[in-house]
């Protein structure tokens, strides 16, 4: 899985819990809980649905590393590939 | 005493009995006379934003509640974490079915107590408007339960997918995810309803500890109370239970 396909995962994931929201247009710098006014609870859901997509563990600890989009890109890639080797 | 704990006599309770009429509410076609109680709560800060690492306070007390919250999500998949909403709703129901002038309705000049205690949850929906739909005997429910009825409740909700069923019979309400909005929350009543407590944002704040002031993450607690039914010192030692209850996340 490239980085590609892994940033439509995620805006597909996004798009559940903000359906109304244009993800194409999203910032990939931008704090997702500021762009998408999504809370803790949606937050998690998030992460509940990315877990079961890439099946990557994502501990509690490293939520600020998924907090952009480009960020969780990175840090899902770096996850995918440890999983991998 | 002066622990990460417990601060009971810490505590400040601010009590205003403003008699103020209250706003007309839509459906309702009686005005209401409310009370309000606040409670600052210290120790009890916790949710999933103020404990990512980003918004953590160096030096900041941890809160029991946040270091249990922490230790029981470290061993668990995703979709078994706990959120401190779920404290929140488990607390507030357990401290309604004691408290019982704050779980009825108030009907025909009288007020009735509810023998269940059904919990309304206030949910903002995307794009504007609030709902908020009940879940049932909240006071029975396993902690693990309840999060994940509030997971899937707050989703559907926020995405305008809640049943009509769901929106009746609450016998009281909390508002508790309005956690990047305000320190601290007036919520009103939802009639026939006749209290509601809202939890602010969490948030570090200074606090008197051991005669100096240090950083301690403080949520204040709020209690809007129709007055025909119960009165400030009620609606204190309630709020006083639910701080109590939070103070022992395991036992919830």
């Amino acid at each position: 899985m490239n980085e590609a396909d892994i940033r439509t995962v995620l805006q597909e994931e996004l798009g559940n819990i903000a359906p109304e929201m244009d993800l194409q247009k999203l910032d990939p710098t931008a704090d997702l809980r500021e762009a998408l006014d999504i809370d803790s609870m949606d937050f998690l859901n998030f992460v509940v649905a990315v877990h079961h997509r890439l099946g990557v563990d994502i501990p509690e600890l490293d939520y600020p590393k998924l907090i952009t989009l480009a960020r969780a890109v990175t840090y899902l890639k770096g996850k995918l590939e440890v999983s991998k080797s | 005493m002066t622990t990460d704990g417990v601060i009971m006599d810490m505590m400040r309770t601010k009590l205003t009995h403003r008699g103020e009429w209250f706003r007309r509410i839509a459906g309702a076609n009686h005005r209401k006379v409310d009370w309000r109680a606040m409670l600052d709560f210290p120790g009890t800060a916790v949710s999933g934003e103020a404990r990512s690492a980003d918004l953590v306070i160096v030096g900041q007390a941890k809160a029991p509640c946040e270091q249990w919250l922490t230790r029981t999500n470290a061993s668990r998949p995703p979709d078994e974490r706990l959120l401190m909403p779920a404290l929140a709703a488990k607390s507030v129901a357990l401290a309604a079915r004691r408290f019982t002038l704050f779980n009825g309705f108030y009907h025909d000049g009288k007020f009735q107590a509810a023998s269940a205690v059904h919990l309304g949850i206030a949910i903002a929906i995307r794009g504007g408007g609030l709902a908020a739909p009940a879940l049932h005997d909240v006071d029975q429910m396993a902690l693990d339960e309840l999060m994940g009825r509030m997971r899937d409740l707050v989703q559907r909700t926020r995405a305008g997918r809640i049943r009509s069923s769901e929106m009746s019979d609450s016998t009281i309400t909390l508002s508790s995810l309005g956690e990047r909005g305000v320190e601290t929350l007036y919520g009103i009543i939802y009639p026939p309803q006749v209290a509601l407590v809202g939890f602010g944002k969490v948030g570090a704040r200074p606090w008197l500890v051991d005669g100096a002031v240090g950083p301690r993450s403080v949520v204040t607690i709020t209690l809007a109370a129709d007055h025909r039914v119960s009165d400030g010192h009620a609606g204190a030692l309630f709020l006083a239970e639910i701080g109590k209850l939070l103070q022992e996340p395991e036992k919830l």
